[in-house]
């Protein structure tokens, strides 16, 4: 689980543990079965180690467990602007580019639809990068090849992002 | 120095009332000398309609078409044709070739147009079959082509009488993959010469030979934006593709 | 059943789609089906009316005519020798001989040559010409009687005068005769004119009284004499003629004509009627197959995807063909009765009111016999130009013709070789040419057959101009006649040519709309799309206008006995005005497809 999609969720305000983790499901479908309950707690441990969220302690009945209230911090906050504006696509991570869009759509914190048109241009001059690298190969070597095999992973990307563009216009 | 292709608020509607198209509604594009530029966006969008006022195939409604340094929009069509045949070259979906020539007729036909004299149309015709690998299926007629090659007889057609610009629409759309390869091949070789192309596409690789990339919605632009410098070198590409 | 109604069905909603071209399908076939009909009823017509005159003027089985030698008149050994002839066994019964000479004659400015012949008042055992209006000659009050085309032509009537070498007389009466061809074939039987001026003439039939022919020649004329025989049996006539006619000189000579002699003559007339009338409805059926077969072709392209879509929903290739015929066969049917009633109704107009014969101008009718020659021959003409193409489209695979794919155009290597250093309008006009063989061919032989008919008209013309005669002499009804027929004809033919090229020329211009187009986003301006798309209409029409020419001329020259050649005037006027005509009908479609937005017609195709 990416730090930055628990983040992210508690960009517009503050929010319980298992609240967080009852929307990351959502999101997730049948893909979230998986989703170990447990990671939310030790991610968010880490966050607030690391300075960007901070949590407080809300008083309870002594007979149920003690419930945490997390909140971002202005490192945290900074931290969620630039994951938002981010193109990188080192591993198409599917799930994390699909909880980006869930989570800037629910939070209001930026158009699913310029995060897919930046995630495009992107993805295409990468297209372009490793079509043209691929033209440039002499008939028949063995580079080629695996650049047609890079090509073709950014144009699954590409088909797939179209798929998410009409899908977030159609005002969801 | 204007650019080689001009729209300026461009415009043109189909129908009225309730049933009014807009196919392309007030738009601006500029197009340098040397540029690939692609025209993405959905079916209907408005791309075919804007390609064929840029070349002059139809009037727009309002706003200004600029090519080679003239304006188009209120000229005759004699006029037209004749800028056409010395500064466009089209290229289009379904090729169209003329079935009884060969791909050698088919590509001297607009050097003959321009007046040259048929020797001269057809050594440059035979040239430009080599350039793009067709020498020899110069006497082929296109039935006994491929869908590439038909396509890429059509792209030579198209640059016959070295336009100043090359307006593709769809050049891959009816156009398998390994076809597809074959006609970006070209396009790229053309592109790295310096040729002014402008192409309509939905497909990604074809959009993704252009040094800039417009995207189109409901007749209007939404992006307009250079897809900037090469960045990556080969190596840095594949670890791209492979790493974690 | 249902089948049949489906096939009703589809049909019916096939002619709505295109109301214009049925109508012009309906026209054309409706055109030739007249033509057709009107030459039939000409040639039912010949027979009767002569058999009926014969008949009621108790017309001769032989006619003797008694020539006098040379530079002497007739003797009484000659008159025995043609009463011995009269009196021989095979003769039944015979006329008196009636003295016959030739005189000038004048009626109301009309100048002309009768042909005067001595009659008495009471009747003749043989020939007693039928008197339709007046009465008949009577030699106590003197005045002629005219035979009625030649009163028809001279302009006269009973109680006009005119004037016969000088001497003024009176029309007592206008009769019909069988013995004698009637004006203006009159002397196709014996005529002595040997007045200066004369031999052109065509002289008209005179019953005078027997005394008048006397003062008349008075020694300067020879007198002829005319004896009509009947015989036991009419139909060894010409035997009897052949055994006992043409003695010879010195003696002086007898001719003997058989009643089928002069059948014939009367019959010429409207014979060369109907030469005119079955040659031009020929033409115009041979036109009809053209326009059809241009219509049906133009439009199976873009009935092949139909077709298509049919077979894809399971009706049989037969079916299809069954389909497209039927449509066809409707119109078809349409069209011979339409023929039929202007045909029936036309008839009598056009032909001669054939004034030397009784009965003539009656109602012409229409046989059974020529109700089925018309539908047959429409239909057969719609069978032809219809079931190839039919079944070819019905051929067509299913998948080729739902991919809506139409004929593969033709490739000509040398044309196409031989075009490229031309201007475009030269260049792209060539190849149409070429690349649509059989509608070039088309537009040929439209032109071929229309030309053809006009230069036999022209023809035609320039020898009836030939053989009328001097300027100011009695009309010739069969000329004015065969005038109306001509121009009936010619102006028929052109009529239908025309539908026909605006027909080929709207398909060719449509199946070139792509090309076009294409050809103008490399930059071929409208002007030259417009001009190739002539181009390939003129050059075929130029072929077509000199193989009309060279058939047109070789068609007379073998029908007609002696031929005139029409003034160059004519038939260079002739050859500007049919391409002039190919221009102008081929100028608008064209033009309308060359202004036609280039994007709409990518877009289409
Ligand atoms: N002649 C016409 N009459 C009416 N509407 C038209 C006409 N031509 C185009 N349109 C409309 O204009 C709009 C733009 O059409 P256009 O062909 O330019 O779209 P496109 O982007 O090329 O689509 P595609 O990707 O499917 O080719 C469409 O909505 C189309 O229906
Ligand atoms: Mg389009």
């Amino acid at each position: 689980m990416q730090q930055e999609v628990v983040l992210a969720l508690l960009a517009k305000e503050p929010s319980h543990g298992y609240e967080l983790r009852a929307q990351i499901e959502r999101a997730l479908g049948p893909l979230g079965a998986g989703f170990n309950a447990g990671q939310m707690y030790v991610t968010l441990g880490r966050l607030e180690q690391a300075g960007l969220v901070s949590s407080t302690r809300e008083a309870v009945a002594s007979d149920r467990p003690e419930r945490r209230t997390y909140e971002l911090t202005a490192a945290g906050r900074e931290r969620v602007d630039q994951w938002l504006s981010d193109v990188t696509w080192p591993r198409p991570d599917l799930t994390n580019f699909h909880l980006k869009l869930m989570v800037a759509a629910a939070q209001r914190l930026a158009e699913p639809l310029d995060i897919v048109a930046a995630q495009r241009r992107e993805l295409v001059r990468r297209l372009r990068d490793a079509q043209r690298a691929a033209m440039a190969e002499p008939d028949g070597s063995d580079a080629a090849l695996l650049l047609e095999g890079v090509v073709l992973r950014i144009e699954a990307d590409l088909t797939w992002l179209d798929a998410c563009e009409r899908t977030w216009s159609d005002g969801r | 120095m204007s650019g080689v292709v001009r729209v300026v608020g461009l415009a043109k509607h189909y129908g009225n009332g309730n049933a009014l198209v807009r196919a392309v509604d007030d738009v601006d594009l500029e197009v340098a000398t040397g540029e690939a530029v692609v025209i993405t966006g959905p079916s209907g969008c408005g791309k075919s309609t804007l390609l064929h006022l840029m070349g002059g195939l139809d009037r727009p409604d309002a706003g200004e078409v600029w090519i080679a340094g003239r304006r188009i929009d209120h000229t005759s069509e004699r006029t037209r044709a004749r800028l056409r045949r010395d500064n466009v070259g089209f290229v289009f979906q379904e090729f169209h070739l003329m079935e009884e020539l060969t791909a050698v007729e088919n590509v001297e036909l607009p050097a003959l147009l321009a007046g040259r004299s048929s020797r001269q149309a057809r050594r440059r015709a035979t040239a430009l079959l080599e350039q793009v690998g067709l020498e020899r299926q110069a006497g082929h007629l296109p039935s006994a082509l491929s869908g590439g090659q038909k396509q890429r007889v059509a792209i030579a057609r198209a640059l016959v009488n070295e336009p100043a610009v090359l307006l593709a629409d769809e050049p891959t759309g009816s156009l398998d993959s390994a076809a597809t390869i074959e006609v970006l091949r070209l396009f790229e070789r053309l592109r790295a010469n310096g040729q002014t192309l402008v192409v309509v596409t939905h497909d990604q690789r074809t959009a993704a030979t252009a040094d800039r990339m417009v995207g189109m919605r409901d007749g209007a632009f939404v992006e307009d934006v250079a897809l900037g410098p090469e960045t990556a070198s080969a190596a840095q590409i594949l670890t791209a593709g492979s790493r974690e | 059943m249902t089948s049949i109604v489906l096939l009703y069905r589809l049909a019916r909603r096939d002619l709505r789609r295109r109301p214009a071209e049925a109508l012009l399908l309906l026209a054309a076939l409706a055109v030739a089906s007249t033509t057709l009909t009107i030459g039939l009823v000409l040639h039912g017509q010949t027979a009767v009316p002569y058999a009926e005159t014969r008949q009621r003027t108790s017309g001769p089985d032989v006619v003797a005519a008694l020539f006098p030698p040379p530079g002497r008149s007739v003797t009484g050994a000659d008159r025995d020798r043609l009463a011995a002839l009269a009196g021989r066994r095979e003769v039944a019964a015979r006329s008196p001989a009636f003295p016959t000479t030739w005189a000038s004659i004048e009626a109301a400015g009309v100048n002309g040559v009768a042909e005067v012949q001595g009659r008495d008042a009471n009747p003749s055992p043989v020939d007693r010409p039928a008197v339709v209006s007046g009465h008949w000659v009577d030699g106590d009050h003197g005045g002629v009687v005219v035979e009625r085309a030649f009163a028809r032509a001279l302009g006269v009537d009973v109680g006009d005068h005119v004037t016969l070498d000088g001497q003024r007389l009176r029309v007592v009466g206008v009769a019909v005769s069988a013995a004698l061809p009637p004006y203006p074939q009159l002397c196709t039987i014996g005529c002595i004119l040997d007045r200066p001026g004369w031999p052109s003439a065509q002289p008209g039939l005179v019953w005078a009284p027997r005394h008048e022919v006397g003062s008349l020649s008075s020694g300067r004329e020879p007198v002829v004499w005319f004896q009509y025989l009947r015989l036991h049996d009419p139909s060894t006539a010409p035997a009897f003629a052949a055994r006992y006619g043409a003695d010879g000189p010195p003696t002086g000579r007898t001719d003997l004509e058989p009643w089928q002699a002069i059948a014939a003559r009367q019959a010429e007339q409207l014979s060369s009627e109907r030469t005119v009338v079955v040659f031009g409805s020929t033409l115009l059926v041979v036109l009809a197959l053209a326009t059809l077969a241009v219509l049906v072709g133009g439009r199976m392209a873009d009935e092949v995807s139909r077709v298509g879509t049919l077979k894809a929903a399971g009706a049989t290739p037969a079916f299809v063909a069954r389909l497209l015929l039927a449509s066809y066969l409707a119109v078809g049917l349409v069209a011979a009765a339409v023929g039929l009633v202007a045909g029936r109704v036309l008839a009598p107009r056009l032909v001669a009111r054939s004034a030397g014969l009784l009965g003539a101008s009656g109602p012409t009718s229409v046989s059974v016999g020529d109700v089925l020659i018309v539908v047959g021959t429409i239909l057969a003409v719609v069978v032809v130009a219809s079931v190839i193409p039919a079944w070819r489209a019905a051929r067509t695979s299913t998948v080729h013709a739902l991919a809506g794919a139409g004929r593969t155009p033709h490739r000509s290597r040398l044309i196409v070789r031989a075009s490229a250093g031309l201007p475009p309008p030269a260049l792209f006009g060539l190849r149409f040419v070429a690349r649509r063989p059989r509608r070039t061919l088309l537009t040929a032989m439209s032109i071929a057959v229309a030309v053809c008919g006009s230069v036999v008209a022209l023809y035609a013309q320039a020898s009836l101009r030939a053989e009328r005669g001097p300027a100011g002499g009695p009309a010739d009804p069969q000329v004015a006649q065969l005038h109306t027929v001509l121009l009936a004809v010619t102006l028929l033919l052109v009529v239908m040519t025309a539908v026909n090229l605006v027909f080929v020329a709207t398909a060719s211009a449509v199946d070139a709309r792509r090309l076009l187009a294409v050809a103008r986003t490399l930059g071929a301006t409208p002007a030259e799309s417009a001009a190739s798309l002539g181009v390939a209409q003129v050059l075929p029409a130029i072929v077509g206008l000199v193989l009309g020419f060279v058939a047109g001329s070789a068609i007379f020259r073998a029908l007609a006995a002696h031929t005139v050649t029409p003034p160059l005037a004519q038939l260079a006027g002739l050859a500007l005005l049919a391409v002039c005509l190919v221009v102008a009908l081929t100028a608008v479609p064209a033009r309308i497809e060359a202004l036609r937005p280039i994007a709409e017609t990518l877009r289409e195709a």
